[in-house]
């Protein structure tokens, strides 16, 4: 559960950077039936201090050894390469997308999930949408992250299967809800070994399970260009550790200013997580208080540059702050991540 | 939506988040014992009795008791392993007794374990309640002055020691740790405290702390060794005739310093507490299964460099507590038991210099476990006292105990109150501290005992039979073990 959490921590990291368009309404479908999508190549720099998560898409967040189990993570840093896409098709008659791709609202929870769907307009309505989410590259946890100073650790493969549905543009006003529901799997789930814990204890410690999330954003446009997105979120992350498992609140706003060349956006969020039971390693309940910003800026079309037949090229550069602030210093998190690239749509 | 509609969303929501913040904690269940449960009303040899006369023990309670039985009415000698006897009614239908097959050594800790499976007439079962008290020397007075036999300088940089009748002969042997040469010594006693080295455990890296027990309760001492450089706990489990071979293998521990065994839940089994020195920082509790298998319940946090334990029922609550030195941390932690081995620290006596050396016993009489410490940079022995709820007072502090590294308590010269014994490898020697009854002690200049090298590690016991209580004295340096024997100069 603790590592779901820095996972949630993580991911909130890659989830600010993203969060523009996380706060987004859904991409309408488009009036012709055939493919769209897009890719994101980007190259940037993430600092990441973490004690449960050991590396994403094969960057090294955390040490194998620990320093100490009662005091905060170092501070990993690392050159980091993402290509988030998108692949879709549209049919027009009836309005329908299939779709498969990077969610970024996952790769934000350093959830590196691929998500095949299928998107409807349903008029005045709105647009619903509804996907199937599988970890084409599992994040790489510990499998025991509790061991004595200068002791290796053993990385396992955390794997995520589950679904989405999001309705949007309800009744016509810009809100949008949204369920996520994902089962965690852990190839080797060992948390407690070294320290030769009882059984029971053990079992508090387990990260599998199973994590519900539902979310609500409404985006208000309070002048010509500008809008503001307050989100609300609910987690509940029901693993099958209680010391793991946890209720998270996080609030959200989001700010975006879409000129032209130059789109703005803004975002942060303050949340809170609340763990069920005592911490059989430490004694205590976890409690975390989260927070972050990010702010990122794209540049329109600055000399036109398309790709096989894109859109014109955008740049953009990104910069997020995440800290998970816990009353246990073993589970503190903190992300600093800078990124820049470009963006072909078509 | 309207701007009201969107307004009545984010009040929502921050009723919502408000709701969460709710920070109320699920605290481990410290209930004590439900109404009507059968409770002690005395018990004989007293509780904490720090001179006991060997014979039956024998406890009274406020109600009608079934008979009890070698799983409800669990008795532990500290070097004899689990006492086989015979259960008597006591004398009346409140009193339940215990005969042992065989007396208690003189100064021998015994630990009576009153488990939840005992029960009164009426159904009702007895909460466990696990106490403590110490055989009397069976030579009133003795000299308290000690001989020195010739050292075992084969065992040169002998760090601890252990004493118990491993080979179930009557006699005190002693286990004797190596840490330099990775092994355990097992030295046999003649009867008339001569040793001579025994088995030989080898593998045992790092050896630095040694207790024993009868971890799979079959009447025969066992030994636990702390191995730092392996990080290992080992139980070396005794085939009955004394040949130790290793049963269990515990590794989550860091360079583990300390060891203190007791019955942590009252269960009837013995179990351990382990010190994790510098750059591990905790203690773990561990629990026995019965069979000499442990796994850990608890990990306590925030110690520096734990050094040492020692355990003991601080507030008389009928749960063992615990005190651990820090020797980086330059303080002692008193832990207190809420039951099942939930230990909290719940005192911090600092202001002490590299604590190593831990003692406890009654010093002053009053029903209570008091301490004593030995502080190996400034020098010190303190004398420290419970005002019998488990807060402790430092109430003498007795300068010159030259890098004094361990203390011991016993009743050296025979007058039934606790004296105490400190080595100090600065000044090559131990030191000891004659108890005027009171808790008041001085240090008897003819009682200094010169020529050890390096003094690290000391045990008691009755090495000649004399009923009296000896001492030895495991030196780092070239003396090795050196056997003191209770004697007129």
């Amino acid at each position: 559960m603790k590592r779901l959490i820095y996972l949630t921590l993580a991911a909130l990291i890659v989830v600010m950077v993203v969060a523009a368009d996380f706060a987004n309404a859904l991409e309408p479908v488009p009036k012709e039936s055939g493919f769209s999508g897009f890719i994101r190549p980007g190259v940037g720099y993430v600092s990441f201090k973490s004690n449960m998560i050991a590396s994403f898409l094969g960057f090294d967040l955390s040490d194998k050894k620990t320093n100490a189990l009662d005091s905060s993570p170092d501070s990993q840093s690392s050159a980091i390469v993402l290509v988030p896409f998108s692949l879709g098709y549209t049919f027009a008659d009836t309005r329908t997308q299939l779709f498969l791709g990077t969610d970024l609202t996952d790769l934000v929870r350093f959830d590196f999930s691929q998500q095949i769907g299928v998107k409807q307009d349903i008029g005045k309505f709105g647009l619903i949408q509804g996907g199937f989410l599988f970890s084409g590259v599992p994040a790489k946890v510990w499998e025991d992250p509790y061991v004595a100073p200068n002791r290796n650790r053993q990385e396992t493969d955390r794997n995520s299967l589950g679904g989405r549905l999001v309705w949007d543009r309800i009744f016509g006003i810009p809100l949008q809800v949204q369920y996520t529901y994902r089962n965690i799997d852990l190839d080797d789930e060992k948390s407690g070994d070294f320290f030769g814990l009882v059984d029971y204890k053990r079992d508090l410690l387990d990260r599998n399970g199973d994590r519900h999330s539902g979310e609500i954003i409404y985006r208000f446009d309070f002048a010509q260009r500008h809008q503001l997105a307050p989100a609300f979120v609910y987690t509940r992350n029901d693993l099958d550790g209680d010391a793991m498992a946890s209720d998270v609140y996080d609030f959200q706003l989001t700010y975006s200013y879409r000129g032209d060349p130059v789109i703005f956006t803004a975002n942060g969020f303050y949340g809170q997580a609340d763990y069920d039971d005592e911490n059989p390693i430490y004694n205590q309940d976890q409690d975390d208080d989260r927070y972050g910003f990010q702010a990122t800026v794209y540049y329109k079309n600055p000399w036109g540059w398309r790709l096989l037949g894109s859109n014109p090229m955008n740049l953009y550069v990104s910069g997020a702050y995440v800290f998970i602030d816990s009353n246990i210093d073993f589970y503190e998190q903190e992300a600093i991540l800078a990124t820049g690239g470009v963006m072909f749509k078509w | 939506m309207d701007r009201d509609g969107l307004l009545k969303i984010l009040v929502l929501m921050s009723m919502l988040l408000l709701l969460s913040c709710d920070n109320s904690s699920s605290s481990s269940s410290r209930g004590g014992p439900p109404a009507g449960t059968p409770i002690i009303l005395s018990a004989d040899p007293a509780i904490n009795d720090s001179s006991a006369a060997v014979g039956n023990i024998t406890v009274t309670f406020d109600k009608a008791m079934n008979a009890g039985s070698a799983a409800s009415f669990v008795v532990y000698g500290s070097q004899s392993g689990k006492l086989s006897g015979t259960y008597l009614e006591g004398g009346s239908p409140q009193t339940l007794a215990f005969d042992p097959d065989q007396d208690f050594k003189p100064g021998e800790q015994i630990e009576v374990i009153l488990t939840g499976s005992l029960t009164a007439t009426d159904g009702r079962s007895f909460w466990p309640f696990v106490y403590r008290f110490r055989a009397e020397s069976q030579s009133q007075p003795a000299p308290g002055t000690f001989i020195a036999q010739p050292a075992l300088t084969s065992l040169a940089g002998a760090f601890a020691l252990a004493s118990g009748d491993w080979d179930g002969n009557g006699d005190l042997d002693l286990a004797v740790a190596i840490p330099g040469a990775n092994k355990v010594v097992i030295l046999n006693n003649d009867g008339a405290g001569n040793f001579t080295v025994g088995q030989t455990i080898e593998g045992q890296a790092g050896a630095r702390a040694l207790v024993g027990g009868d971890w799979d309760g079959d009447g025969d001492l066992d030994l636990a060794v702390a191995n730092s450089n392996s990080s290992t706990l080992n139980i070396l489990v005794n085939d009955g005739t004394g040949s130790l071979t290793v049963g269990f293998t515990f590794s989550g521990l860091f360079d583990p310093y300390g060891l203190a065994a007791g019955d942590w839940n009252g269960d009837g089994y013995l179990d351990l507490a382990v010190a994790n020195f510098w750059g591990g920082d905790w203690l773990s509790i561990l629990q026995n299964n019965g069979s000499g298998i442990f796994v850990a319940i608890k990990l306590i946090w925030d110690q520096t460099g734990p050094s040492t334990l020692i355990a003991g029922d601080w507030d008389n609550d009928g749960n063992l507590d615990l005190a651990a030195a820090n020797w980086i941390g330059d303080w002692v932690d008193v832990l207190k038991n809420f039951g099942g081995g939930d230990f909290e620290v719940t005192q911090e006596i600092s202001d002490r210099l590299a604590t190593t050396g831990l003692a406890a016993g009654d010093w002053n009489g009053d029903g209570d476990m008091d301490l004593a410490f030995s502080n190996a940079y400034n020098h010190t022995a303190d004398v420290v006292t419970n005002n019998g709820t488990g807060i402790f007072t430092v109430t003498q502090t007795f300068p010159g105990q030259t890098n004094s590294n361990a203390v011991i308590s016993g009743d050296w010269d025979g007058d039934r109150d606790l004296d105490l014994a400190v080595a100090n490898p600065g000044a090559s020697n131990v030191v000891i501290l004659d108890n005027d009854g009171t808790g008041s002690f001085s240090i008897s200049i003819a009682s200094t005992i010169t020529g050890q090298s390096g003094a690290s590690g000391l045990a008691a016991g009755d090495w000649d039979g004399d009923g009296d209580l000896d001492l030895a004295v495991a030196n780092t340096g070239a003396s090795g073990v050196v056997v003191l024997l209770n004697q007129s100069p």
